[in-house]
C-alpha cells in the first residue's frame, strides 16, 4: 500500500495536492449521505466502499486536484453510484482496482459503523426510554417509528414547533453520545476482538 | 463545534424541509464536516433502532387520532381530542353559506373560461406544468412520499425506470377504479417523463408500477394531496 502514504506527492509532482487520506477524511459523510438514501447498512457499506475507488481512481487519473472540489465530487459520485445501485445497473469493470484495502481497512470507523445492528436497536431504545414525559416518547414514536408528520404531531400532542424540535434535538444528541460512548468502550475494551457486523461485510466484500 | 445556523440547517434536512438543491449543498458541507455527518448518523440510528425495536406496539396507541386523550402526562391545558371537534365545528358552518355562492361562482367562471377560449385564436406559447417526481431515495423509506397534485392542468411525473435489456418497458398508474399505462423510454438518468391532465389523477394513494414484458420491476406507493 505504498500509493496511500505517498499519494499526495506521487500523483503529480507539480500540481496534485490531494492524497487518498482527504478522501479518507470525508467518508464519513458519505456514508452518513448514503445510509440516508438506502437504509441499508450492508449495502451502505459497499457503495460507500465504491465510492471511495472511485475518488481514489479520479485523484489519480488527475480528474481532481483541488481540495475545495473533493466534497462536491464526492457527493456528486456517492448520489450517482447509489442511483446506480438503486437501478440494478451493471457495474463498470476496471481492468485494474487500485490499491485500496488497507485505507479501506485501516480508516477511522464512524460511531455507528462500530455498532452491531441489534446494539442500535438497544441504543434507540434506551434513548427513548431516557426522555422524561410519556409526551416525548410518543412524539418519539410517531415521528421515527409511525412516520406521522411533524405538523399532524405538533396538533395531536398540542406542542408547538419549538417543543417539537426540542425534544428530538434531545433524542438526536443523546443517540450521538451513546454511541460514541459505545465506540469509546470498544475501542479500550476489545481492540482486535470479535469485529462488528457492517465490517465483516466489508470484508467480505473485498476478498 | 456545531453553532445554532448548523442546528437550523440539520433540522431542516433531517426533516424534509430543504429543497433540492439546499438539501445537496448541506450534504457536501456534511461530507466537509464529520461532525455534522455524526448528527445525520444519530437520526439514521434512531429511525432504524426505534422501527427495528419493535417500539410501536406499545406507545402507537397513544398517538392514533382516537386515542389522542390517553395522552394525559403531558403538560397540555385542553385534552388533545377538543382539538378536531372544534375544527370540525369551525370548518362546517360557513361552507353551508358558501354554497350558493360558490355554485354562482363556479358556472360564473366555467362560463368565463368558454367564452375566452372561443375568443383565443391560438393556445399561449407556452404551458405552465406541474412536475411531480417519484423519488424514493429521500426519506425513510417506509413513509409514502405526498406529492401535490394540482386541481388542475398538466403535469410532468417523472418516475425511476430501471434499465433491463431487451425489454420495453412500461408504466402503470393504478388507482381505485382505474388503471393509466403506457410504453416509455427511460432519459439518461432512469426516469420516464410522464404527461398527463392533473384530472385524470384522483387524490389518494397510488401504486406507480414498472414492468418489463410480464414482469414487475418495482412499485413506487405515492399519495396525491392538495
Amino acid at each position: 500500500m505504498e500509493g496511500i502514504a505517498g499519494g499526495r506527492e506521487e500523483a503529480d509532482g507539480q500540481t496534485a495536492v490531494l492524497a487518498e487520506s482527504d478522501v479518507v477524511a470525508r467518508l464519513p459523510g458519505v456514508r452518513a449521505l448514503i445510509l440516508r438514501m438506502t437504509h441499508d447498512t450492508h449495502l451502505t457499506n459497499d457503495l460507500t466502499q465504491d465510492v471511495m475507488i472511485a475518488v481514489v481512481l479520479a485523484i489519480r487519473e488527475g480528474r481532481i486536484r483541488q481540495p475545495e472540489a473533493l466534497a462536491a465530487y464526492m457527493h456528486q459520485s456517492a448520489r450517482h453510484i447509489v442511483y446506480a445501485a438503486n437501478r440494478k445497473l451493471q457495474p463498470v469493470t476496471l481492468g485494474e482496482l487500485p490499491e485500496q484495502e488497507a485505507v479501506w481497512q485501516d480508516r477511522q470507523r464512524t460511531p455507528l459503523e462500530q455498532c452491531e445492528e441489534d446494539e442500535v436497536r438497544r441504543l434507540a431504545r434506551t434513548v427513548l426510554a431516557e426522555l422524561p414525559a410519556q409526551r416525548d416518547r410518543d412524539l418519539l414514536v410517531g415521528f421515527y417509528v409511525d412516520g406521522v408528520s411533524k405538523t399532524e404531531l405538533m396538533q395531536r400532542l398540542q406542542l408547538s414547533a419549538d417543543q417539537f424540535d426540542k425534544v428530538i434535538f434531545r433524542a438526536r444528541t443523546r443517540m450521538r453520545d451513546r454511541l460514541r460512548e459505545k465506540m469509546q468502550n470498544a475501542r479500550t475494551g476489545m481492540e482486535g476482538s470479535a469485529p462488528s457486523a457492517l465490517t465483516s461485510s466489508a470484508r467480505s466484500r473485498s476478498e | 463545534m456545531i453553532s445554532p445556523l448548523d442546528n437550523h440547517l440539520l433540522r431542516a434536512y433531517l426533516d424534509g424541509e430543504m429543497d433540492e438543491a439546499t438539501a445537496e449543498a448541506f450534504e457536501v458541507l456534511m461530507i466537509e464536516r464529520p461532525e455534522l455527518a455524526e448528527l445525520v448518523d444519530a437520526d439514521t440510528a434512531l429511525r432504524m433502532g426505534l422501527r427495528e425495536a419493535g417500539a410501536r406496539p406499545a406507545i402507537a396507541a397513544s398517538v392514533a387520532p382516537t386515542a389522542t386523550a390517553s395522552i394525559s402526562g403531558a403538560s397540555t391545558a385542553a385534552p388533545a381530542t377538543d382539538v378536531p371537534a372544534i375544527r370540525a365545528h369551525r370548518s362546517h358552518r360557513p361552507r353551508r353559506r358558501l354554497i350558493p355562492l360558490a355554485a354562482a361562482a363556479s358556472l360564473l367562471l366555467a362560463a368565463g373560461v368558454g367564452l375566452g377560449r372561443l375568443w383565443l385564436p391560438q393556445p399561449a406559447d407556452l404551458v405552465s406544468t406541474t412536475l411531480l417526481s417519484v423519488d424514493r431515495m429521500r426519506g425513510s423509506v417506509t413513509d409514502v412520499p405526498k406529492l401535490r397534485l394540482p386541481a388542475s392542468g398538466q403535469i410532468v411525473l417523472s418516475v425511476p425506470v430501471a434499465a433491463k435489456p431487451g425489454c420495453a418497458p412500461r408504466v402503470r398508474i393504478v388507482q381505485p377504479g382505474t388503471t393509466l399505462q403506457t410504453a416509455v423510454t427511460p432519459d439518461d438518468y432512469g426516469f420516464a417523463n410522464l404527461s398527463l391532465d392533473a384530472t385524470r389523477l384522483a387524490l389518494g394513494k397510488t401504486d406507480i408500477a414498472v414492468d418489463c414484458d410480464a414482469t414487475q420491476l418495482a412499485v413506487y406507493q405515492v399519495e396525491f394531496v392538495r
